[in-house]
Formats: C-alpha cells, structure tokens, sequence
C-alpha cells in the first residue's frame, strides 16, 4: 500500500479534500482548493503522534458510526482493521476495532470500502485483502457490528501472469462509482501482481548458459540470506538502542511511534550501507541476477485496475 | 445451514459481471509496483467521472482523465496528481 487516493470534505469548507494513507506514515490530509486541484499534505495526527503507528494504512473516510461527523476506517498491513471516531476536522479519538459477528475484522493489508451496497438504507463494508479476496460486510440497523462475510472476488496468488493473462492478483484495493452511467454502483478493484514478459527462444548453448546463471543466482542469494540471517538481528538490535536508548524493544516494531520507528529503519540502513560484507554480497547478488535476467526477463511487477460492472 | 436471514441478505446483493480490466490506450492500466488503489471521482471539473488510481512506487497517485462519455469512459494516458505544483508523494518504503 503506498498511496490509496480518498476524497471528501473533512474540513468542512465545502470543498473535497484529498485523504490518503501511506506505507509506513500514516494518513495525510491534502485540502482542496478547486476541484481536483489540492494544497501540499499535513499529516494526520493526536497529540503529535500517527492515529496509528502500523504500517500501510489504507483509509475510508466515512460518518461509521451515523453522527454526522465524519470518521476514518483503516486497514493495515496486519491485525485488526480499526475506525477512529472524527470529532470534527482532523481531529478524531483513538482507533476502535471494526467488528463483524462480535469478532474484531482482522486482515492483512485491509483496504476497506464503507458504502450503502445493497442499498438497504445501512452502510456496509467491503474490504481487500492481502491474498487478493474482496469480502462484502453487511451492515446492520442501528448497529456498528456488522454481519459475517461473503466473498465477492477471489485474489489468484502471486503466480506470475503469463504474457496477455488476466486475473486478479493480491493485496486488493476495492473502490465502488457508476462506471457506465446506468445509475448502479459499480465495484473497482485495484491489485498488486507479478507479470512475466515475453521471452526471447533461447538456444541450446544459451538454455546451458540459463541453467547456469541461475545456480550462480541462487548461490549468491543463499549467500546474502545466510549473511543476514546472522547479522541483521544484531544491527537492528544496535540502531533500537541508539534511536530508543535501553527502553525493552517491542514485540513488533509497529508498535513504536512511526517518527522513531523511522529513524530506527534509517539508522539500520546506514549500519548496513556501512557493511563491507554486505556491500560485496549484495553486489554479487545483483550481478548473478542481471546476468540470468539477460537470458530470462525477470517478472515486473505491476497493479492493474477492473471495473465488475453491477448488472 | 444459512439463516433464512442470511439468504435474504445474500439474494438482495448486487449481481456483478466478472472483473474485466480498465484499458487506457488500448492497454490494461498497470501502475508502478502494484499495490492499485482506485478511486472514480471527476477532477477536471467536466461533469464526467475520472479513474484515479494510487500506486505504490513513489507513493504517486495516477489520474486517468476520462475522454469518453458517461456510459462509455474511454482513457488514454494519466497525469501525476500534485499539491501546489509538486508531484504528491506519499511515502512508499
């Protein structure tokens, strides 16, 4: 999840803002000036910290619970996808659970829908999923616990599509309008997927070459792994205490404040920079996989968009 | 067993036709390093509904103008959403 555009008027001035999540620092408001055009992002916050310190926040702007006062509902990269009630503007309490059938809503990269979508006067929801399913929620009268879900789509997994294959893949990102204008909510689904581009016919002494090349890839990566595997603990160990001091670290990082938590990865990353070893292993991981990749292109990753019209 | 409910609740939602994906030019949209957030809003004003998609790399947002009609969008190529003249960027790792 980096950015999951939403728009609505949550300062109240009568002109849509732009609201938006991101991967690793929270929710940004974006205030419109005309339409379609905004003013540079603040970020989100309650007493000078993220709403939230999880990761890729994926957000609804929404009235969940029938105030009249706009709320934000979030999904994240995992755990429980939270509503945070709205107390006018940007100001909103501390995150709740969503729950469905007396359960907390867990998910893992949760992109959630609120929209009225079977058009029984309650708002309901539909969420994405990091293995790509798309689950509809209904909401129920006078309730913020909604019913157990259904599936509307099912994601495909992370298999490479073949050149000209179509289908869904992971980390689903729902969104509903009236594409064709008929009067009927439509639902859009963005994805994440890996494509496999058309490669060339190869002949015998290159398919030799290409079995080689990938040994020496993977030896390379097995290499690197086993490097990290070693040392990447004890690095991540030492930027904690330089950024956090000997405060006890966490059982998740996402649960330190997302400024620190930063400064934490940055730190981690020039410890690592730093690295001869890693240095060389990287380079020689790099090298085998250029060198495989002129035999065999790599699959590139991409995120396509459909429309599954309401018939 | 469903809860008759449950089967009402089932029969009143919308039936939908199979994903089919949105082209621009001709071409399936596909942004940069996945992650396809979409979102249909009219950003230039035309009274006709726009694709804005979010991507993942760069933390950029797409907007796809539509060139089409209401109940035909057509989308050709995108433009970068900005803030005061600069590209938005929400973080992306």
């Amino acid at each position: 999840m980096g950015a999951g555009p939403q728009f609505a008027d949550l300062d109240g001035d009568g002109i849509e803002d732009l609201i938006s999540g991101s991967y690793t620092k929270g929710v940004w408001f974006f205030q419109g000036k005309t339409q379609g055009t905004f003013r540079p992002g603040v970020r989100v916050q309650r007493d000078g910290k993220d709403l939230d310190s999880n990761s890729a926040q994926a957000v609804a702007v929404t009235d969940w619970d029938g105030d009249g006062k706009l709320d934000l509902v979030i999904g994240f990269i995992s755990g429980p996808v939270k509503w945070f009630k709205g107390q006018g503007g940007l100001q909103f309490s501390e995150g709740q659970n969503l729950m469905a059938a007396g359960r907390p809503i867990e998910a893992s990269d949760g992109g959630p829908v609120v929209v009225d979508w079977n058009g029984d006067g309650v708002r309901d929801l539909i969420l994405g999923e990091g293995d790509g399913d798309v689950k509809y929620f209904a909401g129920r009268p006078g309730s913020l616990d909604l019913a157990a879900p259904v599936t509307l789509i099912k994601g495909s997994g992370w298999t490479p599509l073949k050149p000209d294959e179509m289908r869904v893949g992971i980390r689903t990102k729902p969104a509903v309008g009236d594409y064709n204008g008929d009067g009927k909510l439509d639902l859009f689904v963005g994805d994440f997927h890996q494509l496999q581009p058309v490669s060339r016919r190869l002949n015998s002494a290159e398919q030799k070459e290409l079995v080689a090349a990938t040994k020496k890839h993977e030896e390379a990566q097995r290499a690197l792994m086993q490097y990290m595997q070693k040392n990447a603990e004890p690095m991540m160990r030492a930027s904690y205490k330089k950024v956090m001091g000997d405060s006890a670290a966490p059982a998740s990082l996402n649960e330190i404040d997302s400024q620190k938590r930063e400064a934490i990865v940055a730190e981690y990353m020039r410890l690592l920079n730093e690295d001869a070893n890693y240095r060389r292993l990287t380079a020689e991981e790099t090298q085998t996989r250029t060198a495989k990749a002129r035999l065999q292109p790599e699959p590139v990753l991409g995120g396509h968009v459909f429309v599954l019209v309401q018939r | 067993m469903f809860a008759t409910a449950t089967l009402a609740a089932l029969a009143s939602l919308p039936v939908l036709a199979p994903p089919a994906p949105i082209l621009a030019a001709g071409k399936p949209i596909s942004v940069q390093v996945g992650h396809a957030a979409p979102n249909w809003r009219d950003m230039n004003g035309d009274g006709l509904a726009d694709l804005v998609v979010g991507q993942f790399g760069e933390g950029r947002i797409r907007v796809y103008l539509n060139v089409g009609t209401r109940t035909e969008p057509k989308f050709r190529d995108f433009y970068h959403l900005k803030a005061d003249g600069q590209i938005i960027q929400l973080d992306a790792g």
